[in-house]
């Protein structure tokens, strides 16, 4: 029996939201222990990540799909508030990876802290609230998937409650998420004002005829303020690095492994089909004469966008001098990167910030679940404490390595093949588009220089001598001791496929990146 | 090593099959620009043929050569380093001829070069090692360069070539075959100059790897490194890649009547070239180093005039008799300690097996029958003969390499009189020799069974036919008539001919002195001083390398370096700078979003839409 006609498409978003609701029961009735209430989130994030991978139709798992073959990529009658698309379950499978691999590290953390269950739970909505975001097709319906997504967010941040960093973090969060959300339901509600809708099948349709006033770009301009937030765009990320750095890393590492993509994603539903179809261009600008279209203005502005993010990401990762805030100053580069595929607005060019979106989980997701569990260890938070480490936790430290060069976007990594494929998209694209791919490769190299100086301070340079618990300073060549205890098997499991996966996909792409090509292709063709 | 024996034997059963295996690594759609169908990396096997001809080659010397380096290595130290670095040349020598495309090809061509680098420096506090090292490295360095100048033409040449597959070459990741359509068909081959300059480019990496004139002079060097590797090196791993590579390149690629002409005339001159170096020589590892360059000549020489399977069947048979000198070359120098060949003599009293072994090798190398250099060979001879008639241009060539045949018997028979001969070591303070342990004869004793019988695989009709392959784009070989039989005769009579002189001159621990007219004297420093290459090629490296180097390290100091310094300073300020930005004050980050708005909105209402109206409206 095909499981799709029982409970529907719906069943991914239908066991988060089940997982989500036991763990809040299990809460009332007292079971607490870190490893229940986790166990179920992995499970529940596990089933619908395969859930989600048999529907993007990968062989082994066809049995599984629960979406009906035809309703994937199917143009959408009428003005649907979802719509089922193959780059959407790219996302969707991206967003799930994120939450599987936070939960399955989070299982190491002491079995007695406080919370769990409300991490837990509050991790499954949030996921909820992604993924929902990732089939959506209506502006309203997006914008409330991501207002779901977010204020689960805010409280994940926040649900240390004792940690006065975490407060702090999770309040700021908060204050410029809210105004971010009015932003863009503002500009949401200026498009209605201009189109009539608000459905973004239903805008494609008209987007054409109604033409280019004022009223559209203020719309869009809101939007584009608005969903900079959630995707740590400059110069609306300045967020970004307090909560990054003091929230507690596991929720780091959601953060920026799934959460921020979503905004990515958003601009792409969003942004896609006027860049693609709004070529007429009746009255001309305010300021200028003649006739400008829509969509070119655009990409301008993104493409603007996207180079400021990068550099400015890049620029103030160089003097980092803690760890996580270096990885979150990264983590803004990164979302760099990704809107060129937006900017540039090709099929090869969304292949590429999509396949960039995916290495992102692994690598930057990963390095923040790495930073949780060193830092578990008793190592400091400066990247200074991490001297010696490579040489002191070899196997941590290759893996944290592989990151890094992976970040760096060094060969036979899948950071190499996302810069790889998302630049050539670039050039192929002609016009000021090459400038984009070099504003990337010249950013790339400027971001080496902090990866491996991280490197360098990980396997070249000596251990610090530690303070002995009698007060006695052990000589300089006597590194440190760690605890005996590892990371705990759940955050090395989670650690150890993250690596596989970078390398993996580094050495044979084709396996992911053929799917995100047909999808990207897919998407293109739909046009919503 | 035994698997990869067993995949050339099957394949040699049944010849003309195809096993080819591949997986796409990357795939990018289809872009203006030079591949507009797109393209396409992959990695991937083939078996065909050639590669299975060259895969018993690199298994079984690589096997012998192992073996071998059991005993005669076991002093050194440093053995890991050995094993590792010498499994890894073999791996990437087999993982070389059996690449299905030319990236792949390439990227196993660079692992060769490395590992030969690390071998040949093996001793690397010898100075002379590390500097033969250098040399082979850098030399074949001038030769990948050009290779890979060489890829690169063709496949912006062939990009959209078929008939492998649709979309063309490059959209199918550039690789040699697949099923039905062995080659790149002759029809879409065309004669264009940049054709014949990625030709010249790819006769370049062979030559550099091959050691062909004018790029040899690494190989006789090379001999810094242990015996075992040299045997491994002339025989089935480095110098083999660029022979293979011109066959391949030949049956698939094609190359331009002004390229086969060039690689005749390179393969035939260096034939005698190097064989009058070896005339001279007092080292016995170097004497058998300039011979492999001759026998180079010969494979390179059938491949130009079109023969390449008969080239690669001289690869198979030398292989074998030129590992078999090596390894018995090394069993002398393990047994004494010397490679001078005027401090030997009489060592076939002591070293029955090693002689014999020397001896047998030397009857391949000289090409008397029925030992397998002579198949092979003589195959070369008959079959450019055959094409003189279309093809004048080669005789001089032709005769060049015929005349090589008496210079090969006389100076390889002159190294065993030398060493084997007489009563009694010429240097009386070397140490009593003895015949080398049985780790160390049973690969002579293979290699020599191979040597004598390799070439008479020919009578069995299923590796017959395997050099037949290719006949669709290559001359066909010629079937043996009358002409070949007296071709034959003469170049056995030559042979014998440089046997008998070789024996007159050195035999029976005669040393012969050259007469002291200036004439004979400076004939014979110029071949000893290897006609001056080195010398001239160190000129050109001191005056003109060394000082483009300096400009460039100038430039590179203080032009690029104070660019990057420069750039280092300005971001570390702009960093400094804008770090400040990050105040940790909520309401100034919400300042920043409201700035960022009308960032926004300045773009999209005023710059943006100017800028797309001044371009045109991309």
């Amino acid at each position: 029996m095909d499981i799709g006609s029982f409970a529907g498409p719906f069943l991914p978003e239908i066991f988060l939201l089940a997982g989500a609701l036991l763990v809040f029961l299990l809460d009332v009735l007292n079971v607490r222990r870190n490893e229940v209430v986790g166990a179920i989130a992995v499970v529940t994030t596990a089933l619908a990540l395969l859930f989600v991978v048999a529907d993007l139709g990968f062989a082994p798992f066809a049995g599984l799909a629960t979406i009906p073959a035809g309703a994937i990529d199917a143009t959408p009658s009428g003005a649907p508030l979802y719509t089922f698309t193959s780059l959407g379950l790219v996302f969707q499978g991206v967003f799930l990876a994120a939450a599987f691999l936070v939960s399955l590290a989070s299982l190491s953390r002491p079995s007695e802290e406080r919370g769990a269950p409300i991490f837990y739970g509050l991790l499954l909505i949030a996921t909820l609230g992604m993924v929902l975001v990732a089939i959506a097709s209506d502006l309203i319906f997006l914008l409330l998937a991501i207002e779901v997504s977010s204020i689960a967010t805010y409280l994940l941040v926040a649900y240390t409650r004792r940690d006065s960093r975490s407060l702090e973090a999770a309040m700021k969060f908060y204050i410029i998420g809210a105004l971010s959300t009015v932003l863009s339901f503002f500009g949401a509600s200026l498009l209605y004002g201009a189109y009539g809708t608000t459905n973004l099948v239903a805008i494609a349709h008209v987007a054409g005829t109604v033409g280019y006033p004022v009223l559209v770009l203020l719309g869009y301009g809101f939007l584009i303020a608005g969903l900079a937030f959630k995707a740590t765009l400059v110069p609306f990320h300045a967020w970004a690095v307090d909560v990054y750095d003091g929230a507690p890393t596991d929720v780091s590492s959601f953060l920026a492994g799934g959460s921020k993509k979503v905004g990515i994603f958003a601009f792409f539903l969003v942004f896609l089909a006027p860049i693609l179809y709004v070529r007429t261009a009746p009255s001309g600008g305010p300021f200028t004469t003649g006739t400008v279209a829509l969509g070119p203005v655009l990409q301008l502005t993104l493409s603007v966008v996207a180079v400021l993010t990068m550099t400015v990401g890049n620029v103030l990762a160089l003097l980092q001098k803690e760890m996580k805030r270096m990885l979150a100053y990264s983590s803004i580069s990164q979302a760099g990167y990704m809107m060129i595929g937006i900017a540039v607005g090709t099929a090869p060019a969304l292949a590429g910030a999509t396949l960039q979106v995916f290495a992102h989980v692994f690598m930057k997701g990963g390095a923040f679940l790495v930073v949780a569990g060193v830092s578990a260890l008793g190592v400091g938070p400066l990247i200074e404490d991490w001297r010696g480490l490579g040489t002191r936790k070899p196997v941590l430290g290759v893996a944290f390595g592989l990151m890094l060069l992976s970040l760096a976007g060094v060969p036979l990594t899948v950071g190499f093949v996302s810069k790889f494929v998302l630049f050539s998209a670039a050039v192929d694209a002609r016009g000021y588009f090459v400038w984009l791919a070099v504003a990337g490769l010249l950013n790339s190299a400027l971001s080496v220089f902090y990866y491996a100086r991280v490197l360098k301070i990980m396997f070249f340079d000596a251990p610090i001598p530690r303070a002995q618990p009698t007060g006695a300073v052990v000589g300089g060549s006597e590194p440190a001791r760690l605890p005996a205890g590892g990371l705990g098997y759940g955050r090395a499991m989670a650690i150890g496929i993250a690596v596989a996966v970078i390398v993996a996909a580094g050495i044979y792409p084709q396996l992911v990146l053929g799917p995100i090509q047909n999808a990207a292709q897919h998407f293109v063709n739909l046009g919503i | 090593m035994v698997f990869g024996v067993l995949i050339g034997a099957a394949e040699m059963l049944s010849p003309g099959s195809y096993t080819n295996v591949e997986y796409t690594w990357l795939h990018l759609a289809p872009a203006p620009g030079p591949f507009p169908n797109g393209l396409s990396l992959v990695a991937g096997t083939l078996v065909d043929p050639i590669s299975a001809l060259m895969l018993l080659v690199v298994t079984i010397v690589g096997f012998a050569v192992m073996l071998y380096s059991i005993e005669y290595m076991h002093h050194d130290s440093g053995l890991p380093r050995y094993y590792s670095e010498l499994s890894l040349f073999l791996a990437a020598m087999s993982g070389l001829v059996i690449s299905d495309n030319l990236l792949e090809f390439f990227i196993f061509w660079e692992l060769v070069g490395v590992c030969s680098y690390f071998l040949i420096g093996f001793y690397y506090d010898k100075p002379s090692a590390a500097s033969a090292a250098k040399e082979a490295f850098i030399v074949t360095r001038v030769g990948d360069v050009m290779f890979l100048l060489g890829i690169f033409i063709y496949f912006y040449h062939y990009a959209l070539a078929g008939p492998i597959g649709s979309g063309g070459w490059a959209a199918n990741g550039f690789v040699f075959t697949r099923g039905s359509q062995p080659f790149l068909a002759s029809s879409v081959r065309g004669s264009s100059t940049l054709l014949t300059v990625a030709g010249i480019m790819i006769l370049g990496g062979a030559a550099g790897k091959s050691a062909q004139f004018p790029l040899h002079v690494w190989l006789p060097d090379a001999m810094e490194g242990p015996t075992t590797v040299s045997a491994l090196i002339h025989a089935a791993t480095m110098v083999a890649a660029g022979v293979y590579l011109l066959a391949v390149a030949s049956l698939f690629l094609g190359f331009t009547s002004f390229d086969l002409l060039l690689i005749v005339a390179i393969g035939g001159f260096t034939a005698f070239f190097a064989a009058t170096m070896a005339v001279v020589h007092p080292d016995i590892k170097r004497v058998i180093a300039y011979s492999t360059i001759s026998q180079l000549g010969y494979m390179v020489l059938a491949i130009g005039a079109g023969f390449a399977m008969l080239g690669l069947f001289h690869l198979f048979t030398h292989a074998f008799f030129k590992a078999l000198l090596f390894l018995a070359a090394g069993s002398v120098i393990h047994a004494i300690g010397t490679q001078d060949l005027f401090k030997m003599g009489g060592l076939r009293k002591t070293m029955r097996l090693t002689a014999a072994a020397f001896a047998i090798g030397g009857l391949a190398l000289a090409g008397i029958p029925p030992f397998a250099g002579f198949w092979s060979k003589d195959d070369i001879l008959a079959a450019v003969y055959s094409d003189l008639g279309s093809h004048p241009a080669y005789w001089p060539f032709f005769l060049l390499a015929y005349a090589a045949v008496f210079l090969t018997a006389y100076y390889i028979f002159r190294a065993w009189f030398l060493a084997f001969s007489g009563e009694k070591p010429r240097d009386p303070t070397l140490p009593e020799a003895h015949e080398a342990p049985w780790v160390m004869r049973i690969p002579m004793i293979i290699l020599s069974a191979l040597a004598v019988g390799g070439g008479l695989l020919i009578f069995w009709p299923s590796f017959d036919s395997l050099l037949l392959y290719g006949n669709g784009v290559g001359g066909i070989p010629p079937v043996y008539g009358s002409t070949e039989i007296v071709l034959s005769s003469v170049s056995v009579l030559l042979a014998g001919g440089g046997i008998l002189l070789a024996w007159r001159l050195w035999g029976n621990g005669r040393v012969f002195v050259l007469a002291e007219t200036a004439a004979a004297q400076s004939l014979r420093r110029l071949l000893l001083n290897r006609y001056y290459f080195k010398v001239g090629y160190d000129w050109i490296g001191l005056n003109g390398v060394y000082t483009v180097a300096r400009a460039a390290d100038f430039f590179d100091r203080y032009v690029i370096d104070g660019t990057v310094h420069g750039f280092e300073r300005t971001f570390a300020l702009l960093s400094d700078r804008l770090r400040r930005i990050q105040s940790g004050f909520v309401s100034d980050y919400a300042s920043y979003v409201v700035a960022g708005l009308i960032l926004v909105f300045v773009l999209l209402l005023l710059i943006a839409p100017y800028l797309v109206s001044a371009w045109g409206g991309i």
